[in-house]
């Protein structure tokens, strides 16, 4: 079972002390949120994308210093969009393997099969201005 | 001419296990440089400069000038310059520092060291150099705003744009400075405060280029690393990392030497980012103070008595209403704001025990367009019995707390609805 203690161990994204790490940590394949991140099912794009690798890819740097970054188990792969808009890339998990995106404030969120975009959050003060964790 | 630093040893392509050992080492020594408060060596600072003097292959400086602060440093060193360079009328001798020399004791060696650098140390050591040691040290400078360009903010007049006016010396201030190099003066802070008490006679023009002393620390650490591991072997180089360790800024003109103490309050948040959430995030003798929220500048009175809910309703910057906001905290703000709740709480989709709910803000809040406050409040409280809040603005055609938050994703309200999981 992927317990938070165990994925911390296997991917060095360390997270507070204030989470238990005996939870288990579940994989979904539908809409899911870390803190200003959302995970969106959407079918798949052309967009090139790119394997990710074992030491993971940092979806968005907080302006405060920490980073959600996006970890692999199994074929795993992302592209980044162009653009600098709400969709920050697209995530494509295969059968058999399972997506990771760690923060250190929101723990672990596990991604399964299928096809997500990846979306930032944004607010308004008379124009639209995107948060940043 | 004198060279600037002997011949560098073989190439250091790799580093032993003895010496990765010693980069986090290297790098909290320097972190403590960095922060390093206090009362200072003066004595062991200036023989520091005087062999950096040497080590360029400039005579030793005739004269130390100590300030308290970096911005009283600036001021002296701006009104040398000037006698260096056009010639002030009637303080001759006490304002006889010969040219700037920051060039030739900084800028140049230290260039021709990192030149020499690249063709001798690997590019492996330098990542791990970057990533065990630099990183991890603040420059405030790096963090797309100088600390040093703040603090000279109160001097300019209000005409004025910020770092391009020449002006005249105001006489007040060159008397001080004056009775000051003449050692006449009680002290350097007392003709300092007499000449600010009408900020609106100084405009600055331009700071003299000052060596910045611990304030380079996150490059001296890895000098210092490579210093250690035998790569680089320059008396420049240990001159320039002792007088780190002990000063603040300061500016070397040919025959004097204006030097900075270092600060009595620096303070960093867990980010290290400059933090003083109940005083000066940094601090200097003569009454020089930053306050700083987690990285961002912000009015004394927001960190030392904090912002009501209507004051902070009239700050024009956003960034520093967050702050006042975070200060506050979201809890006692929409509490204290008295706003009007829109539409009913629900819960927050896919996280059991929060609820979302939209308030009505004044106009006041942000002139350019009417905007709501989007609430989200964990049910459980923390340890010390407050409640998590954080709030977002979304605009003011939005009339629930759904669609509020669905709006900030820029899905629709059912399809924000049917998440599964937030964390």
């Amino acid at each position: 079972m992927n317990t938070l203690a165990t994925l911390v161990d296997r991917f060095g994204v360390d997270v507070h002390a204030h989470f238990d790490g005996e939870v288990s940590v579940p994989v979904h394949t539908g809409l899911q949120r870390q803190g200003d991140v959302l995970i969106v099912p959407r079918q798949a794009t052309t967009a090139a994308s790119k394997r990710v690798p074992a030491a993971g890819v940092p979806v968005i740097r907080g302006v405060d210093g920490h980073t959600h970054v996006l970890l692999a188990d199994g074929a795993v792969s992302y592209a980044e969009a162009s653009d600098r808009g709400q969709v920050l890339g697209r995530l494509i998990v295969p059968e058999g393997a399972t997506a990771w995106l760690a923060h250190p404030e929101h723990a672990y969120t596990g991604i399964g099969p299928g096809t997500y975009e990846i979306r930032r959050q944004r607010e308004f003060r008379g124009t639209v201005q995107f948060v940043a964790d | 001419m004198v060279a600037t630093y002997p011949r560098p040893r073989p190439p250091l392509t790799k580093l032993t296990e003895a010496q990765v050992a010693r980069l986090p080492e290297i790098r909290d020594e320097w972190l403590d440089v960095f922060l390093g408060a206090g009362q200072t060596d003066r004595g062991r600072a200036e023989d520091a400069i005087v062999a950096a003097y040497g080590a360029a292959g400039l005579e030793a400086p005739k004269r130390f000038v100590w300030v308290a602060s970096p911005k009283e440093g600036a001021r002296v060193a701006d009104v040398l310059a000037r006698h260096a360079e056009q010639g002030l009328p009637g303080y001759r001798d006490s304002f006889a520092a010969g040219p700037l020399a920051t060039d030739r004791i900084g800028r140049s060696p230290l260039v021709a060291l990192r030149n020499d650098l690249r063709s001798v140390v690997g590019g492996k050591v330098i990542a791990q150099l970057e990533e065990e040691v630099l990183a991890h040290i603040p420059d405030h400078q790096l963090l797309g705003h100088s600390w040093f360009s703040e603090l000279n903010r109160d001097f300019l007049r209000e005409d004025a744009p910020y770092g391009l006016v020449e002006s005249p010396v105001a006489d007040e201030w060159r008397d001080a400075v004056h009775q000051m190099l003449l050692g006449r003066s009680g002290g350097p802070s007392i003709g300092y405060a007499a000449a600010m008490a009408r900020p609106s006679a100084w405009a600055l023009a331009k700071v003299p280029a000052a060596m910045t002393g611990q304030d380079g620390a996150a490059i001296w650490a890895c000098l210092a690393a490579l210093h250690e591991f035998g790569a680089l072997d320059s008396a420049w180089l240990k001159a320039q990392l002792d007088i780190a360790r002990l000063t603040s800024w300061w500016w070397p003109f040919m025959q004097t030497v204006v030097v900075s103490d270092r600060p009595v309050i620096h303070r960093l948040d867990a980010e290290l980012r400059l933090h003083g959430g109940d005083g000066p995030a940094l601090a200097f003798a003569d009454g020089t103070c930053v306050w700083a929220w987690h990285g961002r500048w912000v009015p004394a009175d927001l960190i030392l008595s904090g912002w009501s809910a209507d004051r902070i309703l009239a700050e024009r910057n956003a960034e520093v209403r967050r702050c006042a906001i975070e200060k506050l905290g979201w809890e006692h703000f929409i509490a204290d704001g008295d706003f009007r709740q829109v539409g009913e709480a629900v819960d927050d989709p896919g996280n059991p025990g929060c609820t979302l709910a939209l308030y009505d803000v004044p106009a006041a809040f942000d002139r350019a367009d009417p905007i709501r406050l989007l609430v989200c409040t964990n049910g459980t409280p923390e340890a010390d019995g407050s409640r998590r809040t954080f709030g977002l603005t979304v605009p003011s055609f939005i009339d629930d707390p759904l669609t509020a938050a669905a709006w900030t994703f820029d899905l629709s309200p059912a399809e924000y609805a049917s998440l599964v999981r937030a964390s």
